[in-house]
């Protein structure tokens, strides 16, 4: 592995750049997004850190159900995310559409739009369950990539 | 009788001045006033009550009684509400706007218009709005004659298109 590679996987797991977004959810699983990144909780130990633009974000965290009109804006936004990019599923309507399911106006789940790297379920969720997601994606990814420098 | 002397007043006026086209008025309970009355004067009702001090329209309900359609417009002075109804046939669905009375109204006569199929005469031109683009025309999801079932197999088949 070169110096650079090395030191881009190094930012890339020491800091975690997220961008929140709410595909139609009824706000409960917001404020606990927000109440995983304020101080009681404080996931920006771990280096995650919001950010306002998708360009700038790894992780991309969706919370509601995925409707209808939300459904092409959420694609348009996962695409202008830079690689490799990873989307968590917060509560129990991202994973799988929730009480919402089977609305006129709503599509389903989030894996029905774009692929998802972790499902976190809870309605809303615990503030430690997104840390606990946080902190499993972080070591899932470091694994790969020791594998991977084993392999080579 | 005694704590509903406001309610009593305002229920006199209204009823005084709109005798030809009041159909119902009642109070249900104190600062609970009901009118039902024709669409032509509805208008004239409302900014009646905007003078009168009742100035924020909360928002608008939209209903379907099988043959009619219509709104319920509430108004209120912070303390009591005023609520408004309006009929109109199923046949020939039309309203006017409350625009020029309470300016607020535009997003929700939008929804009446997108969720009922209500012609809101003066609603300037705009696209679908608590709709997404490209949702079938002529289908309002609100309506009684709607089935779930059938609504969600047409949209998902356009989706695939």
């Amino acid at each position: 592995m070169k110096l650079k590679d090395k030191i881009i996987l190094w930012s890339r797991l020491k800091s975690p750049w997220i961008l929140h977004f709410n595909s139609g959810a009824c706000n409960g699983c917001d404020i606990e997004v927000v109440d995983a990144l304020t101080p009681k909780y404080d996931v920006e130990r771990f280096g995650l850190v919001l950010k306002a633009t998708p360009r700038h974000a790894d992780v991309l965290v969706v919370s509601g159900p995925v409707t209808r009109q939300q459904a092409k804006r959420l694609k348009r936004i996962y695409d202008q995310m830079p690689e490799p990019k990873f989307v968590l599923a917060v509560g129990a309507c991202a994973c799988s559409g929730g009480v919402f399911d089977g609305c006129y106006s709503v599509l389903g789940g989030l894996d029905k739009i774009i692929p998802v790297s972790a499902y976190i379920p809870g309605c809303p969720v615990r503030p430690e369950a997104i840390i606990d997601a946080v902190v499993k994606l972080i070591t899932t990814l470091e694994a790969q990539n020791k594998k991977k420098v084993i392999s080579k | 009788m005694s704590d509903l002397i406001k309610e009593e007043e305002l229920k006199k006026e209204v009823e005084e001045k709109f005798q030809n086209s009041l159909t119902e008025s009642n109070i249900t309970r104190k600062n609970r006033i009901w009118f039902t009355i024709n669409s032509e004067k509805a208008i004239d009702l409302m900014s009646f009550l905007k003078e009168k001090g009742y100035f924020h329209l909360s928002t608008i309900t939209g209903f379907d009684e099988g043959e009619n359609l219509g709104a319920i417009y509430h108004i209120t002075d912070y303390k009591t509400i005023v609520n408004v109804r309006v009929k109109t046939p199923k046949s020939n669905p039309k309203l006017a706007s409350v625009l020029k009375v309470f300016s607020v109204a535009e997003s929700f006569e939008r929804e009446l218009e997108d969720l009922f199929g209500i012609t809101i005469e003066g609603l300037p031109q705009g696209r679908n709005y608590p709709l997404p683009e490209g949702f079938p025309k002529g289908v309002h999801p609100l309506r009684k004659e709607v089935k779930l079932e059938e609504l969600i197999d047409k949209l998902n088949k356009q989706e695939e298109k």
